[in-house]
């Protein structure tokens, strides 16, 4: 879908493949214009790894809940490993501690979701989440993700979409997740023929 | 000749032409081509596509999986370096607090400014677009009519590449034979988007964008575009079969290092370079145009920014392509005695009847694209059709409660996942672990948005001028913006929004974005669409205008302006192709004025 983050905005504009319009206020651009980024001419063809450009924020003890919280949200399937292989945790810190605004709210949301979690996990399975049983770790999620959540769980609740969200950012966009998505592109081709036959069957534009 | 520093620039030029964009690049060309010794100052860096562009990076290699920031508005992987809506050291000021009565003023400051990022949407305006005023007694007449573009439209398709069809629509000009290249085929969303459009009347049909969907003919074009030069055929010969066809992978957006699309930097400048004729000097940022004791041009004052050392370059004419605002902000810090309003503003219009495009948009999630075999669909890396505008006669017959028109984008398929993207689909999945997986790929490639481009009428409350206080980094005084959508843009956009509405439920979708009867609750701020023009208008008299129908001021006669500024009304068409087209057209009579010594 060719719209942008989680801003809320009231217009949704253009965008496509070719222009994916952002979603920024005036405000935000203003406030944020000399940030300390990567800047206006960042060298487009390197590869960047997370905290390249600006420090990490989360701790041995958060890295380690939310590596087994991600798995949780995109486990091994088949040959394809949990997202936690893809450096999924790596991109979720270099997002929350950012000094856009991705920096903002995501980052006292994930941080603080983090913390609860292992919290939350002592006083009721007597260990951290990592260290709580399958089923117990299970049942929380089950929880979180219910809709609508139990009440005294809205702020784990929303951190745990948020996450799961970002989780799926991490791993979708890389080569494997893309693939997993059903993502085939990004291959020189000599021609372009438009969908294939099984397509064109399926929307029954054959 | 070729691009160097600022103290090699010799002593005198034929034109110096100021910006390096479609207009600029457009200018050079024709003139370089045919003699001319041409100075190209750009307020950016020298920029390199072959060696620069992303082609085939994964997001997952780009800063926060590629996501939109201040520094990049459109992404990472956005061709635009050093440019946006708000640049360092580069301020301007809105004249009203009023969110929606404030102007966005998009720079790219690099070589090629914003032809590198844009869109390739490349539409004629249509001959009821130049007699507006005349069909239906709003805005400007132009001076000239579609027939006096018409064959600087051939020449323009048929350099940079466009491809496309025809299919006779009202106001909606065919190319001649010979002028486009094929269209790529519709997508699957895009089929479905003209069988839903179908049931409402509305046309979609192929888009027209410069893109190679095939090589350009290297032994037809050059004598069509240049009789009786062997020399520039010679170059554009060689120069066309440089540029590869479309590869149909990476999006237009990042640029094109095979130089498949049209950017300013790999059509215009190598073959305008290869002449010899044509000198370029980067990072330098004119401030003003300088005057001869006659009251002629005489050169331009410009900030080498590389030194922050003032320089004068000097030439027999003067072309401003420094973007439509830009151009304007330079002819208001050109004051002198003989010109205390600022240059070639004896009529007080420089400035005046600014505008940008209408946008308004929705998105709609499609069942019948749910789940789809997996396939590869990024195509010509934008969209493949579109639907022009299709109520000229219910407008005409005043069914509607605005004057002009609008056409539609319309963007689906699978395309490579981002942040942007990914997040719309998560928020809409269920669950967590192999569901949530699963969930993913079944909406992945299941969306669309329909956006409308409209015409906006220009107006009194739409403006620029010089702030009294604002400077830039370099001292020069800035813009100061005024901007007010009259009800025909805000009642355009609801129209947009609600059409696209039905068109997604005649798709048997799902409408993602709320629909606001209130057109001025969902219409873009002005400057959003990055289609300003207007600030120095054409015409036929002067006391009404800026300049004549060739872009040459009516108070200087050396001075010509070859961007968007003396546009007189912004169709709905994307302007750029117009920008060219005008371009062409103005080189050609600066050209001739130059052979019968006018100028």
């Amino acid at each position: 879908m060719p719209v942008d983050r989680r801003t809320t905005i009231k217009w949704m504009l253009a965008a496509s493949a070719a222009l994916q319009a952002p979603s920024l206020s005036f405000a935000d651009v203003a406030a944020k214009a000399a940030s300390a980024g990567y800047g206006k001419d960042p060298r487009l063809t390197v590869d960047y790894k997370p905290g390249d450009l600006w420090p990490l924020t989360l701790s041995a003890a958060q890295r380690k809940a939310a590596s087994v919280l991600c798995d949780l949200v995109i486990p091994a399937e088949g040959d394809v490993p949990a997202a936690s292989a893809f450096g999924v945790v790596d991109f979720i810190d270099e997002w929350i501690s950012s000094p856009y605004d991705t920096g903002g709210s995501d980052r006292a949301t994930i941080v603080e979701g983090l913390n609860w979690l292992d919290d939350f996990s002592r006083s009721k399975f007597g260990a951290e989440f990592a260290g709580a049983s399958a089923t117990q770790r299970t049942s929380l999620c089950d929880e979180l993700i219910a809709s609508p959540v139990k009440a005294g769980l809205e702020k784990p609740g929303a951190f745990f979409l948020r996450f799961r969200d970002l989780t799926a950012v991490g791993f979708f966009t890389t080569p494997i997740g893309m693939k997993d998505l059903g993502y085939r592109g990004n291959v020189p081709l000599a021609s372009y023929d438009g969908p294939p036959k099984e397509v064109l069957e399926k929307i029954g534009m054959a | 000749m070729a691009l160097i520093e600022p103290t090699a620039i010799q002593d005198h030029y034929d034109v110096i032409v100021v910006g390096s964009g479609a207009g600029g690049g457009q200018t050079a060309y024709t003139l370089a081509m045919e003699g001319a010794r041409v100075l190209m100052l750009e307020a950016g860096r020298n920029y390199v596509p072959e060696r620069e562009t992303p082609m085939f990076q994964t997001y997952s290699q780009a800063p926060l999986r590629g996501a939109s920031t201040p520094d990049k508005e459109f992404g990472f992987y956005d061709a635009t370096v050093d440019g946006g809506w708000q640049m360092p050291g580069e301020p301007y000021v809105s004249a009203s607090d009023d969110p929606k009565r404030k102007f966005w003023w998009w720079r790219a400051r690099m070589l090629g400014g914003r032809t590198n990022h844009w869109g390739r949407i490349s539409l004629r305006n249509g001959p009821y677009d130049f007699k507006a005023h005349t069909r239906d007694g709003l805005g400007i007449d132009w001076p000239i009519a579609y027939e006096d573009l018409a064959p600087y439209y051939d020449k323009v398709e048929m350099l940079i590449g466009v491809y496309g069809d025809r299919h006779g629509l009202e106001n909606t000009p065919d190319s001649p034979e010979g002028c486009l290249l094929p269209p790529p085929k519709p997508r699957a969303g895009e089929l479905l988007a003209q069988r839903g459009g179908a049931q409402l009347g509305v046309p979609v049909i192929p888009i027209h964008r410069a893109v190679l969907t095939r090589q350009l003919d290297s032994k037809r074009i050059p004598a069509l575009l240049h009789p009786g030069n062997t020399r520039a055929q010679q170059i554009l010969a060689e120069h066309l079969g440089g540029r590869a066809a479309c590869f149909w992978a990476t999006d237009c957006g990042r640029g094109c290092s095979i130089r498949a699309n049209y950017q300013s930097t790999t059509v215009h400048l190598p073959p305008a370079m290869a002449t010899g004729n044509l000198d370029i000097v980067t990072n330098a940022m004119v401030r003003e145009v300088t005057l001869d004791k006659r009251g002629r041009a005489s050169g331009v004052i410009f900030i080498d920014k590389t030194s922050g050392a003032e320089r004068t370059a000097r030439g027999r004419i003067v072309a401003l392509a420094a973007s439509a605002c830009e151009s304007v902000r330079i002819l208001l810090n050109s004051r002198s005695a003989q010109f205390p309003q600022g240059l070639a503003n004896s009529s007080g219009k420089v400035g005046k009847y600014l505008m940008d495009t209408v946008g308004a948009g929705v998105s709609g999630q499609i069942p019948l694209l749910e789940n789809l075999p997996p396939h590869n669909d990024d195509g010509a890396g934008g969209g493949h059709v579109y639907s022009p505008w299709w109520l000229y006669k219910e407008q005409l017959a005043g069914k509607l409660d605005f004057a002009r028109g609008y056409h539609i984008e319309i963007y689906s398929g699978r395309e490579m996942p981002n942040a942007g993207n990914v997040s719309s689909i998560a928020r809409l999945s269920q669950g967590y672990g192999s569901k949530f997986k699963q969930e993913m790929r079944r909406y992945y490639g299941s969306f669309i948005h329909f956006a409308g481009r409209g015409e906006m009428i220009p107006n009194d409350n739409s403006y620029c001028e010089i702030d009294p206080v604002a400077k830039d980094r370099w001292g020069i005084p800035a813009l100061r913006f005024h901007w007010k959508w009259s009800d025909h843009e805000t009642r355009q956009a609801a129209h947009m929004q609600k059409t696209f509405a039905g068109i997604i439920e005649a798709m048997g979708g799902n409408v993602m974005t709320r629909i606001d009867s209130d057109g001025a609750n969902v219409i873009a701020p002005g400057g959003y669409i990055i289609h300003e023009v207007g600030g120095a208008i054409m015409g036929s008299d002067p006391k009404h205008s800026v300049v004549n129908q060739y872009g040459q001021s009516w108070d200087v006669k050396n001075l010509f302006i070859t961007d968007g500024a003396p546009f007189v009304s912004n169709a709905d068409k994307n302007p750029t192709l117009t920008i060219m087209a005008l371009a062409w057209r103005a080189a050609d009579y600066m050209l001739e004025s130059m052979k019968r010594k006018e100028l």
